[in-house]
């Protein structure tokens, strides 16, 4: 992990137009962007696009970048703003079975076995029952819900931290939270009740 | 404590979120109601399957072709390029220099302002206006604002409430809101974080509430809300 | 009895002599609006209380002139809507004067001016009552409430429209 001191070095030298200095940052953040981006469009190909745009835009407003958050927390702001407008255009009714055949396609045949009702060896059918169907309500959330939750429960932010990415308030952000947790709570019942 | 609020405090609680004695208060509520515990044990489930769905993750050959293509279109956008505004995400901006300017190599999301002498001079111009405008001529006749005005509650209540007047189930909505709230600040919180020890006598199907509450909530009934 | 339990116990009290209020109910129970507004100046009271950390003194002195001044410009409020309310209504109707239109749009003007000087002179009192930490305490509290309420209208719509 980058000490302070150093990122602000890079961030120096990437404001006057260094791109090594600014790949630097990349590699640095790359992996949790991109986790970032996969857990709103729960699509591999989009989230590799989005996180490039978002360095790609973070290159150049590097030089509005003020300091007043972390690198990072500014590198996520971007991130959802692009991820919501993304969803906000392209959002369709989810249809898990086209998410199948393209796990397959990818080759990742554990995830289908068990998506497709296969007992892995760790979990129970149940919960995987339950965790496929939660991925379905996740994206089904309003973009902004859906953003908190991820935020918060995915990337384990605090409300503040959170409320800084998203632009609101605290109080908004545990709103969205316990709204977005009784919509799930409300699709997925069926599943719940038999754990 | 009524269960929808019990359960945002669940919410709280999850994210780490909630202090010692609204802990109290959600524990104490937990001892007699089903329903919620039901709701924590459900929202536990949720949270952590959530945190089990799958980590993205590719191949190092995967990342080394990603940064060579993501450097690569750094490098294509013009280092000497005074970059004067962030654009809206999601939003591609192509603006081609008024000069013609060859070294411009606008593709896709950038901009380019470069203002001469006489938009400069007319952007100052009409800055300047605008400020005389605010200045002299929104001012009253008398005297300045007085400085709490500008930051007027009366204002804010104003234009609160030309919204709500077209929504009824708003207005209810948030009344309540605000009455909860009142109730909870009040009766069931003192000062220094310490509160009334009430006992309730729930019972798990109607969420009955001590008698002075319960009055209050007659009351409002009373009065046809 | 502690001097907060005497705040609070004041701030209640208020509470439900305002709800039974007969500028508000008018013998017709209080629509959404009037609820809203009622509630608003408890809370707001209430964290006023807390924010500026007021004395037993202090709250002697300012709450009969807080009630009066919310009287006052709570009923102004009231009839600013009522004329803004039938000004919507009259402004698509092509058989009305203008004379009528100016006449409206001056009886607006007065209301708002009535509630913004009414406004005023309750903060003038008010801080002739305060300490300099105080306020501008009650600065910062009151762009905090203004916000928030604003806030919870918001999550009040959601709520609403979700209900649906």
């Amino acid at each position: 992990m980058m000490k302070a001191d150093e990122e602000r070095e890079l961030i120096e030298r990437a404001r006057r137009g260094e791109v090594e200095a600014f790949m630097q940052l990349v590699r640095e953040y790359e992996h949790r962007i991109l986790q970032l981006t996969y857990n709103l469009t729960r699509n591999r190909e989009d989230a590799a696009d989005l996180t490039q745009e978002t360095f790609l835009q973070a290159f150049r407003a590097i030089k509005d970048f003020k300091g007043n958050s972390s690198f990072l927390t500014w590198l996520h702001r971007i991130a959802v703003n692009l991820s919501l407008n993304f969803l906000k255009k392209h959002r369709h009714a989810s249809n898990y079975l086209e998410d199948i055949d393209g796990l397959e396609e990818k080759g990742r045949g554990a995830e289908l076995a068990e998506a497709g009702g296969i007992p892995s060896v760790e979990d129970s059918w149940l919960s995987q029952e339950l965790r496929t169907n939660l991925e379905k309500a996740l994206e089904e959330l309003p973009p902004a819900f859906q953003a908190t939750f991820s935020l918060v429960v995915q990337e384990g932010m605090s409300h503040k931290q959170a409320a800084e990415v998203l632009g609101c308030s605290e109080n908004t952000v545990s709103w969205r939270m316990h709204e977005a947790r009784k919509m799930l709570k409300k699709k997925l019942q069926p599943f719940l009740s038999i754990e | 404590m009524k269960c929808e609020r019990a359960q945002k405090l669940i919410s709280d609680r999850l994210d780490g979120k909630l202090s010692s004695w609204r802990q109290k208060r959600l524990d104490r509520h937990l001892t007699t109601c089903e329903v919620c515990r039901d709701y924590l044990l459900s929202q536990e489930i949720i949270q952590r399957e959530a945190l089990k769905i799958g980590a993205v993750d590719y191949p190092p050959e995967w990342w080394r072709q990603f940064e060579q293509a993501l450097q690569a279109k750094l490098i294509q956008s013009t280092p000497g390029e005074e970059v004067i505004s962030v654009l809206p995400a999601g939003i591609s901006a192509d603006i081609s220099d008024i000069k013609g300017d060859k070294n411009s190599n606008k593709k896709g999301r950038s901009w380019a302002f470069k203002p001469n002498a006489m938009q400069a001079a007319s952007l100052l111009v009409v800055v300047a206006a605008t400020l005389f405008l605010i200045i002299y001529i929104g001012r009253s006749k008398n005297e300045e604002l007085p400085l709490p005005l500008i930051l007027s509650y009366e204002d804010s209540y104003f234009n609160l409430s030309q919204i709500l007047a077209e929504d009824e189930e708003a207005a209810s909505n948030l009344a309540r809101s605000l009455e909860e709230t009142i109730i909870e600040e009040t009766l069931l919180a003192g000062p220094e974080g310490t509160f009334i020890d009430i006992d309730y006598d729930f019972k798990t199907d109607n969420y009955e509430m001590v008698p002075e509450i319960l009055q209050f909530e007659n009351l409002n009934s009373e009065e046809g809300l | 009895m502690k001097k907060s339990s005497v705040i609070y116990f004041s701030i209640i009290t208020i509470f439900l002599l305002v709800s039974f209020s007969e500028i508000y109910a008018q013998g017709h129970p209080p629509r959404g609006n009037k609820r809203v507004r009622e509630n608003m100046f408890v809370l707001r009271t209430l964290r006023m209380t807390q924010a500026l950390d007021l004395t037993e003194a202090q709250t002697a002195a300012i709450f009969p002139e807080l009630n009066r001044a919310e009287k006052e410009k709570a009923q102004l409020q009231a009839d600013l809507a009522r004329e803004i309310r039938e000004l919507r209504q009259l402004i698509n109707n092509k058989k009305v004067e203008d004379r009528e239109f100016e006449d409206r749009v001056a009886k607006i003007a007065d209301l708002r001016e009535k509630i913004r000087s009414r406004e005023s002179e309750f903060e003038k009192f008010l801080f002739t009552q305060l300490t300099s930490a105080q306020k501008a305490r009650y600065i910062i509290f009151n762009i905090d409430f203004n916000r928030g309420m604003m806030e919870r209208m918001g999550r009040a719509r959601l709520a609403g429209k979700e209900n649906k």
